[in-house]
């Protein structure tokens, strides 16, 4: 109804305003033209999208009004109308591409649609995880309750992240063993449209603002929001976490996983969860994590509590599943250990996640993203900010970021990063020597 | 009933006491070498019809008086010769009786390597001499149940505890090993007393033998049938370890293989003669020392034994012992050892663990031979078992934040405290962040002693046979351990100190009475035993008080015939015997005691500081019982059934057994409905105090948080929480309602030996069946889950028969059978055999009825089902199963409800909630057949005595190297092998004499 509103509206406005206007001074005469945005045969009501028209010599813009629709005065000729823009929505980037031949002549109606195709990609991506823990200062043992994951803003567009929710999906290690691993090792929840998320899903809190501007991030503490790095020196200061997986009532309360935070993190910025098994930590493995981003589109917290949306193959109170809505899922990542490649079992659906990346554990090392270069070369703004020569790959020869950028380097001579984002965690991803959080 | 036997047991001993009216003659003699014609001193003279004895002399002579007349069997043994036995007619005195006594070696004929069938025993009893403990070498004694029909070798290791379990799987339930009576001279080797070693959750295991020093033992009786009354707190079987007594050379003994090192040296002496003539007696001194690696590729993890043994024997029948000698025998045996990491390279320096095996055994026993018409002879045994256990562990820990630990072992709420010396341990206590080491230690001393003592009384009437004996014995068991402790108490890890020391003693008297009749019938001899005991449990100081159990036990054996006079019929012998008994298994003070347990629930935490430290409160509740008044004994009832029989000179053996395990010991849990007051850390940034300023306490009462400020400006604010409820499990000594069912058949075959080739081969095999169920209702709450309800503590408690498992029993069969070649050519001192040990059925599967037969589970047709619609068997093949309560109860309601109906008609957040009480199993062959192809290991040993001086062993066990697969029909997919055969492994022993 709304939609059909806007069209009448449209055509009145047009037909209002399409006139032609006399050169009294003998010049070329010129007509008033509306470039109207349509999708899927319906208008656009988008504000501020700038329409290009241009006959290949001339070239004029116009921004469209909040219905739309674009206003011209240009000459009777063929022309061409494009239009691009990104639109932000539930945590992805919808790009909006238009482009059709108009003729502009005496005595036409010189309204024209602009018909747009849309194109979706995620704004909301892992950029890092830190999983692996590290040594401590005496070589003695390893180090785990330091694990931290930087949700990052791909986009150009601000994000309101406030619904995001941190999942993982299932531990298990082995096709052999899944009982989700159908006869060719493939998961068999793919064909049913949902992934798993196990143990727990994390939320924020509600009415907490989460924005991430535009090719910014947050960093969420897994376990312990507190200075390892006072104890061990090849650990990181989560003390300044943006957010942080706490939430003792929900029976994740193990002391060592969940020590208090830091008191400089508000308390709303603890994220919650509901503990549908048991165990007394959110056991995020060290090794074949497979962490994933979430967007509901319905109140998660009833979500988590109700038995319908679970998979009941649990053999003990700790092998539940909730049936997460593939589309929900904005971006996924999978580590597996190289003793295991044998044995690999993808636990995502190819819509969300192809390939793995191989990890190894206790030595500090990070999960880190690539860069996009031609995107992120792409931008203006970037230029003579980008660091190149990246060397912070544990395999720079085999296994590093192709692009050669140095991300973080570059972000600090304030460039904007756009990471790669090909849902293949084997392309998407390198080790890292150094967690990025670690100065 | 078993007053009326009582009476009738006593009437035959009273009435045998009087019953005599036989010539009482004297049998005396002299015992001599055979090779060298001198005597041999200290060789034990036994007339077994009348059980008098005596001891030979520096001259080698003996002398018995009182002997009646009649029939009766001589046996005379010695240390280092072959045992001489016969029987013989005494009618009148007999003064020069003189026997040749063969040094025992390998150029003997009828060398024997497996266990000895004991022909003359009314029950299933059999012997593995010195000759078959040096052929095999076995470094740990556990390993002799490998020389038991259809045993099964396993690596020759001492890394890990290993115990003796008498017919019966390692894995089973019944607590079979604990229930296993171990002596070593008369020792009694016990778990009662032990708490770091007897118990697991639901499993109490028998005692570790692994400090019983392999060189120094002549000869080890396994009873697997019914035993004699004098054998009490047992479930099934006895094994009677028996060391070296006597006057040996020179014995030292060197072994290696991959893994182990041992050395030994023995030496039996006499002691002279006294100014009177007298001998001072005997002594064997022995010393071992064996060392054995978990790795042999990182020989530092290892178990070692260092083990020096002392016995003393004499005989005193000279002044007031001249008509009435008494025989002495003495001994200890100490033992340092255990396990150590120390030197272990892979282990995080500065880290190590310690496990303390030493032991001290000392034993005394008197035989009196008063040789009276109304008693033969008293017997009198005392032995002490004390043992320490102990454990310690140095461990490297570290923690970015402060460390939460727990002492306390009172109820109530408790602010985390730093520990400062002398001001007492905290109940919760904080480790500051950082760096530290900690030796944790667990003092586990027990000590088992004993004290008996036995009347005899053996009669000839006429033809008829009769031995009574009666008898008592008092044994203790204790704890003199500390329990747990910290050498560092600031840096201690939880723990709650629980003296063991403290537990009460466990006393047991137990009174019985045998009579053992041996009389003619027919052609055949008819063996008649019958006792009964009973054992009175006195626990002072506790609330169990006195208890009382009675165990009767008949043996019966007809013997149709024996080899006299049948050398050339194809039945040679033919005997039958039948045995039934009542066994009753004492608990142990882990049983009755078990450690108790807590709950700690964090109930407030604050934020952390820019140290990393903040403060945590906990609601610390005990969660043990400390008394349950239905606790029963375990009670083992046993039946056999055997044939004996020589068919053409090819001895067989058959023994049918059923063992029934009843109210075996086990942990119960019950749970407990719990509040306390909890203050969520949220509370915290409304506070107006400044956060570096805040000072947390707790009431310990009520739980109510108060944070102070250090100076003193603001307020003490009271934090806002609410009560919470929870259900705690409490846990307590309990007994398993169902039973534990073992039977099965064991045969022995031993065909006549192939004489050309000196060759004598043995077939031994048993086939066992196993089967037992969990029948009683047991609460199962998942009380760490939150509510999806309320996001509270759960609130439900399923009822499950046997526990929330799909399954709640199990039942195996198993077919073994093995092939024994031996080749002993005494010619040339060699023995050589081999042995095929095979697995022809390998049977087992998982269970889920009552007591009826009833299933317990229920098949759905998905794993993602949790209703159950299909009514097919769980047994029907391939199938997914879940398993509901009985019946489940609620935090406010202990009223039943019909769990099947609210599940049904449940949804959402409360359907979630009930579906926490199911439990399913993953795979569909949860309940299928599992049969397991057969397999097969082959092991060869051989020995070769150098004259007089030497001998060498040699063994390889699954010499063939078998690794290949097997087949398990259950889950169909092939295993390996090296799950149920011992790796390629092989030995070496030289033994020499000087």
């Amino acid at each position: 109804m709304k939609k059909l509103f806007l069209i009448l509206a449209s055509v009145l406005a047009i037909t209002a305003v399409s006139c032609e206007k006399e050169n009294k001074n003998k010049g070329p005469v010129t007509y008033d033209i509306t470039v109207q945005l349509t999708a899927d045969n319906q208008a656009f009501a988008q504000e501020g999208v700038t329409v290009t028209v241009s006959d290949g010599t001339s070239s004029f813009d116009a921004s469209t009004d909040e219905n739309g629709a674009a206003q011209f005065t240009v000459a009777a000729g063929a022309y061409s109308a494009t239009a691009s823009f990104k639109k932000s929505e539930a945590g992805q980037v919808f790009n909006y591409n238009g482009n059709a031949n108009i003729t502009v002549a005496k005595d036409a109606e010189n309204t024209f649609e602009l018909p747009l195709t849309a194109s979706k990609s995620s704004q909301l991506i892992i950029k890092e995880v830190y999983n692996g823990g590290c040594m401590d200062n005496e070589n003695a043992k390893n180090y785990q309750y330091d694990k931290y994951i930087i949700i990052y803003n791909n986009s150009d567009i601000k994000v309101d992240a406030s619904k995001m929710c941190i999942a993982m999906a299932q531990i298990a290690n082995s096709k052999s063993t899944n009982k989700y691993a159908d006869e060719n090792g493939a998961n068999t929840y793919e064909a049913e449209g949902w992934t798993p998320a196990s143990f727990g899903i994390w939320w924020f809190q509600d009415g907490v603002e989460v924005e991430i501007a535009p090719y910014g991030q947050i960093v969420v503490s897994i376990n312990g929001a507190i200075d390892h790095t006072a104890t061990y020196n090849n650990s990181v200061n989560l003390s300044n976490a943006d957010f942080v997986m706490y939430d003792k009532e929900s029976g994740f309360n193990l002391a060592s996983a969940y020590p208090a935070p830091s008191s400089t993190i508000s308390e709303s910025h603890y994220m919650k969860t509901y503990c549908f098994g048991q165990g007394t930590a959110w056991p995020f493995p060290i090794q074949t994590a497979s962490p994933f981003l979430i967007m509901p589109d319905t109140d998660i917290q009833a979500f988590v509590k109700n038995e319908a949306n679970f998979d009941n193959k649990s053999t003990n109170k700790s092998g539940n599943y909730a049936k997460i809505p593939t589309e929900w899922v904005l971006d996924a990542l999978d580590l597996w250990s190289a003793a295991d490649e044998t044995k690999f079992f993808s636990r995502f659906p190819a819509a969300v996640n192809t390939g793995y990346q191989v990890f190894t554990q206790k030595l500090g090392y990070t999960t880190y993203r690539n860069v996009d270069k031609e995107a992120t070369e792409a931008i203006a703004e970037n230029e003579g900010k980008l660091v190149y020569n990246y060397a912070g790959a544990v395999d720079n020869e085999k296994d590093g970021d192709p692009s050669g950028i140095d991300a973080e380097a570059s972000i600090a001579n304030g460039a904007k990063i756009v990471y790669m984002d090909t849902n293949n965690s084997a392309n998407d991803f390198h080790l890292r020597k150094v967690a990025s959080i670690k100065k | 009933m078993f007053r009326k036997l009582s009476i009738i047991l006593t009437g035959i001993f009273l009435s045998c006491a009087y019953l005599s009216a036989q010539k009482a003659c004297v049998f005396a003699g002299s015992v001599l070498d055979n090779s060298t014609g001198k005597p041999v001193e200290f060789a034990t003279v036994m007339l077994e019809g009348t059980e008098q004895w005596a001891v030979a002399d520096l001259q080698g002579r003996f002398s018995i008086s009182n002997v009646p007349s009649g029939k009766t069997v001589v046996t005379i043994a010695c240390l280092g010769y072959a045992t001489w036995s016969k029987e013989i007619i005494i009618s009148k005195d007999i003064t020069n009786f003189k026997i040749s006594l063969k040094p025992d070696n390998l150029a003997l004929e009828g060398a024997v390597v497996t266990a000895k069938e004991d022909g003359n025993s009314a029950t299933t009893s059999r012997t593995i001499d010195k000759t078959a403990l040096d052929h095999v070498q076995l470094m740990n004694l556990a390993d002799i149940s490998s020389l038991l029909p259809g045993g099964a070798t396993n690596s020759n290791d001492l890394t890990a505890d290993r115990q003796f379990n008498i017919r019966a799987g390692s894995a089973e339930n019944g607590n079979s090993s604990f229930g296993t009576a171990v002596e070593v001279d008369g020792v009694r080797l016990s778990n009662n007393a032990s708490f770091s070693e007897a118990s697991t959750l639901n499993s109490y295991k028998g005692v570790s033998v692994n400090n019983i020093a392999s060189t120094n033992v002549e000869s080890v009786e396994v009873i697997t049938g019914v035993p004699s009354v004098e054998y009490g707190d047992m479930g099934s079987g006895v094994v009677k370890i028996n060391t070296k007594k006597g006057k040996t050379p020179w014995m030292l003994t060197m072994s290696t293989s991959p893994n182990t090192k041992q050395t030994s040296i023995s030496k039996g002496f006499g002691l002279g003669v006294s100014s009177s003539g007298a001998a001072k007696g005997v002594i064997n001194a022995s010393m071992e020392y064996t060392e054995s690696f978990s790795k042999a590729m990182s020989p530092y993890t290892a178990y070692n034994r260092k083990q020096v043994s002392l016995s003393y024997m004499n005989l005193f029948n000279t002044g007031i012992f001249s008509s009435a000698p008494i025989r002495i025998n003495a001994g200890i045996t100490g033992n340092l050892g255990g396990m150590n990491t120390t030197a272990d390279p892979d282990a995080v320096q500065g880290t190590w663990s310690k496990g303390r095996d030493n032991a001290i055994r000392v034993n005394l026993s008197a035989n009196w031979l008063l040789s009276k018409n109304w008693i033969t002879n008293i017997e009198f045994n005392a032995s002490a078992a004390y043992s320490d256990k102990s454990t310690s562990e140095r461990t490297h820990n570290s923690s970015p934040s402060n460390k939460t630990v727990f002492h306390g072992r009172e109820k109530g709420y408790f602010i985390e405290e730093a520990y400062v010396d002398g001001a007492g341990i905290p109940a919760v206590k904080s480790i500051p962040p950082g760096y530290w080491y900690n030796v944790m230690c667990d003092d586990d001393r027990p000590l088992t002693t004993k004290l008996s003592l036995k009347a005899n009384l053996a009669k000839h009437i006429g033809k008829v046979n009769n031995k009574v004996k009666a008898g008592a014995d008092w044994s203790t068991d204790r704890n003199f351990g500390i329990g747990k402790y910290s050498e560092d108490m600031a840096t201690a890890p939880t723990f709650r100190e629980y003296k063991y020391c403290d537990v009460p003693t466990i006393n047991n008297l137990g009174l019985y009475i045998e009579d053992n009749l041996l009389a003619p019938v027919g052609n055949g001899k008819l063996n008649i035993i019958a006792g009964l005991r009973q054992d009175n449990t006195a626990i002072k100081g506790s609330a169990y008080g006195i208890s009382s159990s009675l165990s009767p036990r008949f043996n019966v054996k007809y013997t149709v015939f024996t080899s006299k006079g049948r050398r050339n019929k194809t039945v040679r012998e033919l005997s039958f015997r039948a045995s039934w008994g009542l066994a009753f298994k004492l608990p142990s003070l882990g049983v009755l005691y078990p450690i108790p347990t807590y709950r700690d629930i964090n109930v407030f935490t604050s934020k952390s500081d820019s140290l990393n430290q903040y403060f945590s409160a906990y609601y610390i509740q005990p969660r043990s019982v400390d008394f349950n008044p239905d606790l029963r004994k375990q009670r083992n009832r046993l039946l056999e059934l055997g044939v004996e029989t020589d068919i053409a000179g090819n001895k067989i053996s058959l023994a049918a057994f059923w063992n029934r395990t009843i109210d075996s010991y086990r942990i119960g849990c019950d749970y407990e409905r719990s509040s306390y007051f909890y203050t969520p850390g949220t509370e915290q940034g409304t506070l107006p105090i400044p956060e570096e300023d805040r000072v947390f306490s707790i009431d310990q009462g009520t739980g109510l948080v108060t944070v102070s400020d250090r100076n003193g400006n603001i307020a003490p604010q009271i934090l806002a929480g609410s009560i919470w409820r929870e259900l705690v499990p409490r846990y307590y000594a309990d007994n398993e309602s169902g039973h534990t069912d073992r039977y099965g058949l064991e045969w022995v075959i031993d065909f006549a030996k192939i004489n050309p080739i000196n060759t004598t081969i043995r077939l031994d095999g048993t086939l066992y069946a196993y089967r037992s169920l969990s029948t009683d209702i047991r609460a199962v709450c998942p009380y760490t889950l939150k509510s999806a309800q309320d996001n509270l503590p759960y609130q439900y408690i399923g009822w499950y028969r046997g526990g929330d498992s799909y399954s709640n029993g199990s039942e195996t069969r198993s077919l073994r059978n093995n092939i024994t070649v031996t080749t002993h050519i005494p010619r040339i001192r060699l023995i050589i055999s081999m042995k095929l040990e095979a697995s022809l059925l390998k049977y087992s599967r998982a269970l889920s009825e009552d007591a009826d037969g009833a299933e317990l589970s229920n098949v759905i047709s998905n794993l993602n089902d949790v209703l159950s619609t299909t009514g097919e068997s769980i047994y029907s093949g391939r199938n997914y199963v879940v398993r509901y309560p009985e019946y489940y109860t609620t935090y406010d309601d202990p009223t039943p409800r019909n769990f099947l109906e609210d599940l049904q008609t449940a949804s959402g957040a409360l359907k979630m909630d009930l579906v926490q009480l199911t439990s399913k199993s993953a795979y569909l062959y949860s309940f299928c057949k599992d049969f397991i192809s057969p397999y097969f290991s082959a092991n060869f040993s051989v020995t070769k005595e150098i004259g007089d001086r030497a001998s060498v062993s040699f063994y390889a066990n699954n010499f063939f190297n078998n690794r290949a697969q097997i087949w398990s029909s259950k889950t169909a997919s092939y295993l390996s092998t090296s799950q149920y055969i011992p790796k390629f492994y092989y030995g070496l022993t030289l033994r020499i004499k000087f």
